[in-house]
């Protein structure tokens, strides 16, 4: 089962942070995290999320950001 | 700047038909506007939005009403103003409120998360009552959410937003049909957060 969580924010986070500890329990093959704005600030814990093996999205044309790489 | 491994994300439209569940955690109306984007996904099997998205599926509440949203594919979580002033009439009337005469609650709520930046108000701002009886949309949300399982709930609420980011608290005044003892209470409390009904609990 693939879940995604969008957005990314006060609750988001929270709930991802929750889908991470209990993957197996629930049956989770891929959690995914949706961020709508990317700022610098929120590096870190985007990076943080990744590291726990959440796989971060954003929209495609997200503005200043259509450049991004997959 | 970000760095260069941070820019490396997916585009959300490649996966989006691929996922099972999803869980929209958006700003305001985010989830009733992409409910439309939700249904057209063939491969979802269920999705749920957070508590300002009324109307999006059914109401549920952890703890509250867990057999109400078996096999439902949209589900509202309600908001944490409606989680709090639940517990706080189920905690001291009972599950099914059955000791419940009637209530009253201010709500005190901070202006908006520590992460955002939109709403802040300069100072403490009362809010308009939605109904002459029930008051702010936060008893009319606890009163929808027990009408599912078919409880009638005496509640009347108002809402004053504080020029702070930290925390929301309740005032509450509730008037019960019978006393009670701290065990009661515990019990109530216990029964609340636990899955099942019965604990058998020897109190």
């Amino acid at each position: 089962m693939n879940v995604l969580v969008s957005v990314i924010g006060n609750i988001g986070t929270t709930i991802l942070n929750l889908l991470v500890q209990y993957k197996s329990d629930l049956g989770i093959s891929k959690i995914y995290g949706n961020k709508h704005t990317i700022n610098a600030w929120n590096e870190v814990e985007l990076n943080h999320l990744r590291n726990l093996g959440v796989l971060i999205c954003c929209p495609k044309k997200q503005k200043g950001f259509e450049e991004l790489k997959k | 700047m970000l760095s260069k491994k941070t820019k490396r994300f997916r585009g959300i439209e490649k996966i989006i038909s691929t996922i099972d569940y999803i869980c929209d955690t958006g700003k305001n109306g985010s989830g009733l506007q992409n409910k439309s984007l939700y249904e057209s996904l063939v491969n979802l099997k269920g999705c749920s939005a957070q508590g300002s998205e009324n109307g999006f599926g059914i109401s549920f509440m952890s703890g509250m009403n867990e057999k109400i949203i078996q096999g439902q594919k949209f589900v509202h979580i309600v908001s944490c103003n409606t989680h709090g002033t639940s517990s706080l009439l189920t905690t001291f009337a009972g599950r099914q409120l059955e000791n419940l005469e009637a209530a009253e609650m201010v709500l005190v709520r901070r202006s908006e998360d520590i992460g955002n930046h939109e709403r802040l108000v300069s100072a403490n701002v009362v809010a308009r009552h939605l109904d002459p009886n029930l008051g702010t949309h936060h008893a009319i949300d606890v009163c929808d959410m027990f009408a599912f399982q078919n409880i009638k709930c005496n509640l009347t609420s108002s809402d004053i937003t504080t020029p702070s980011q930290l925390m929301h608290s309740v005032r509450f005044n509730i008037k019960l049909k019978n006393s009670l003892s701290k065990a009661d209470v515990l019990y109530h409390y216990l029964v609340q957060i636990s899955p099942k009904d019965n604990l058998g609990l020897v109190m």
